[in-house]
């Protein structure tokens, strides 16, 4: 994980647009403050206010959430319903990314999901 | 938007979900003076069907979405705005669970959980895709339809580029138009159901001719972009090595098994799948409402009465939770719902609610009617349960196998409980939303049990995966 002072370093260096070829729209055509983020530690553009998930997709990152089981896959109902997007934001484990918006400063890991510091559900049985 | 939840002074009439049936019941409220608090855990109001897009757009909504929603959505809004004095509505507001006795439900909301009581609950909170294992679809690239048509409709990404829609019902039509206007390439549309289902049906689709016209419309529209819909037809399975490359499609007979003689391979990089949906109905058994199970319309879901009340004192249900039947009937059991809680309070007897509701309930008779049309089409048969194979992962979160559930089948397990508890299957982060339905029709299957015999899991608190942190500033 960076720290915030190479966070703030690699964030000056990106001049160009990371190109997101799967956006819907072009630059211009939305309002949202274009912002930079981290994705694995590398700097990338996103649009502020997005959802995590699309900003992934749009950048062509869809294999993700390493389940308790280490174990890639795709996100699947795209709605908060079945945990197979998780991604670590902000250091913190087991995020949906289809339920996060992006805000500045955001740090998003795709490699890790830790089971960690969640109350796990309590058995009714 | 706020911040924080701000708990009334003396508790209000809560409503979970900002769907059609949630919005309405919360307008229909404040129509008679009634204030009321919305709950939902969506960045902004309108549900699965009106999802406002996430980014600023001079159209206001996607420009995938057709005139005719984007009406209604407009006006959906408009209204809610215009009874903003007297509708509190949450955002990124996720609900936990309830507490009965307690008359509160738990708020995880900005990484702080809340108690909000209330003096009658609405839970609205609508329906899932159903996900069907099949080998490989837990690759990346393989999708709900809806899940994909919310990255179009909502974050205006593309998910893939080349797309082939497997499954059933309207939506499918739906998707394959948005997806080609949004720049996707739809490789063509399996519906699993045969058009002769379709064609015996046409008497029951008459009943809503703008709703039929509408289905037309999309049909003739993927003629002309040379989009194929083929009838009968359905997924097998899904390769590739770090994601979807190769898609394999066959014929199904009439209990969708498919006829793997007659297989095709198509090369696309996404699949889009939805073989129905399931009633999102983890808060009203959490809370102890009596559940029905029905086949066709989304599973178990909540019994209610003719004003939506649930079996618990206080809490009533609308829109696809308590039956998948779209959103238009939605739109009308939320208000009728709403009237049923003014009978409650005493604000009106039951014959001038029952004259408000006529043309309602004349409306929701049609459109169930319409909905009825698509039951023979597109109710999930057994052949579905035969598409995965042993090695094909049935729950995702805790990585449980076909053959995992098969050895605990032969022990003689015979409900969902045991087998979660033998297999760990359901066990995980999403409590069995994803595997549940599967786990259930298959045990029906193999034991030859009822749906009543084999149960449901039990949906349990909190209904998501929440750090100790947010409790803790909770407390403060
Ligand atoms: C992914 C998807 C896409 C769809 N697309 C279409 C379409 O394009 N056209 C169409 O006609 N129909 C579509 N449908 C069907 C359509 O959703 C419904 O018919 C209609 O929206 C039902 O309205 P509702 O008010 O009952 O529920 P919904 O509109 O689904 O609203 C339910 C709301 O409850 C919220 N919620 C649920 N649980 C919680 C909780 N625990 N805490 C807080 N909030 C919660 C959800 O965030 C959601 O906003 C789609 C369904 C899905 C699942
Ligand atoms: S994609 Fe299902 S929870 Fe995010």
């Amino acid at each position: 994980m960076l720290n915030k002072n190479e966070f703030q370093t690699q964030k000056k260096s990106i001049n160009t647009i990371t190109l997101r070829e799967n956006d819907m729209l072009y630059e211009g055509e939305i309002g949202n403050r274009k912002i930079v983020i981290m994705i694995n530690d590398e700097a990338v553009y996103a649009y502020q206010g997005e959802s995590v998930l699309s900003t992934l997709l749009s950048h062509k990152i869809r294999g993700f959430s390493q389940n308790d089981h280490g174990k890639v896959q795709g996100p699947y109902c795209g709605m908060g319903v079945c945990y197979c997007c998780m991604v670590k934001i902000n250091g913190i484990n087991k995020q949906r990314a289809c339920q996060h918006s992006i805000e500045d400063d955001m740090r998003i890991d795709t490699r890790s999901n830790h089971f960690t510091t969640l109350i796990p559900a309590f058995e009714k049985e | 938007m706020m911040n924080e939840i701000i708990v009334p002074s003396s508790p209000c009439p809560v409503i979970i979900g900002a769907g059609p049936a949630g919005i309405n019941a919360a307008i229909t409220l404040a129509e008679q003076g009634i204030e009321s608090i919305i709950v939902d855990e969506n960045p902004a109001p309108g549900g699965a069907i009106f999802r406002q897009p996430t980014k600023k757009i001079s159209l206001g909504f996607s420009p995938v979405i057709d005139n005719k929603s984007r009406q209604r959505a407009t006006r959906l809004l408009e209204n809610l705005e215009r009874y903003k004095d007297k509708i509190t509505v949450y955002n990124r507001a996720q609900v936990l669970g309830g507490l009965s006795e307690g008359d509160s439900i738990i708020v995880l909301h900005n990484n702080r959980v809340t108690e909000l009581h209330y003096s009658a609950l609405f839970i609205c909170t609508g329906c899932y895709e159903r996900s069907h294992p099949f080998p490989g679809w837990t690759l990346p690239g393989v999708m709900g339809v809806g899940g994909m048509q919310l990255q179009v409709k909502s974050n205006l990404v593309r998910p893939g580029h080349r797309v082939v829609i497997t499954g059933t019902g309207p939506l499918l039509l739906l998707a394959a138009k948005q997806f080609h206007d949004a720049g996707m390439e739809v490789v063509g549309v399996y519906e699993a159901g045969q058009k002769m289902d379709l064609y015996r049906e046409i008497p029951a689709l008459l009943a809503d001719i703008p709703l039929l016209f509408d289905g037309i419309k999309y049909l003739s529209y993927l003629k002309k972009q040379g989009i194929p819909v083929h009838y009968g037809w359905g997924i097998v399975g899904v390769r590739g090595v770090s994601e979807v490359s190769e898609i394999t499609v066959a014929p199904y007979d009439k209990d969708w098994q498919p006829l793997l003689n007659k297989q095709e391979v198509i090369n696309a990089d996404s699949l889009a799948v939805n073989y129905g949906f399931t009633s999102r109905t983890q808060l009203t058994q959490q809370l102890g409402c009596a559940h029905s199970y029905y086949h066709d319309r989304g599973g178990f879901k909540p019994d209610v009465d003719k004003w939506h009340r649930t079996s618990c004192e206080k809490i009533y249900a609308a829109g696809d939770v308590a039956g998948i039947y779209g959103s238009y009937v939605a739109e009308v059991e939320g208000k009728i719902s709403a009237y049923g809680h003014l009978v409650d309070l005493g604000q009106i007897n039951d014959k001038e609610a029952n004259l408000l509701c006529a043309s309602l309930r004349n409306n929701l008779k049609r459109l169930i009617k319409f909905q009825h049309g698509f039951s023979k089409l597109s109710s999930p048969k057994e052949g579905l349960l035969s598409l995965p194979d042993k090695n094909t992962v049935i729950c995702r979160c805790e990585n449980v196998t076909l053959d995992k559930i098969d050895n605990a089948i032969a022990t003689g397990i015979g409900d969902v409980t045991k087998l979660k508890m033998a297999t760990r299957a359901g066990m995980g982060d999403c409590q069995g939303k994803s595997c549940g339905d599967f786990c259930r029709n298959y045990l029906a299957k193999q034991t030859q049990r009822s749906q009543q015999q084999i149960g449901k899991l039990n949906a349990r608190f909190p209904l998501a995966p929440v750090t100790f942190a947010a409790f803790a500033a909770g407390e403060k």
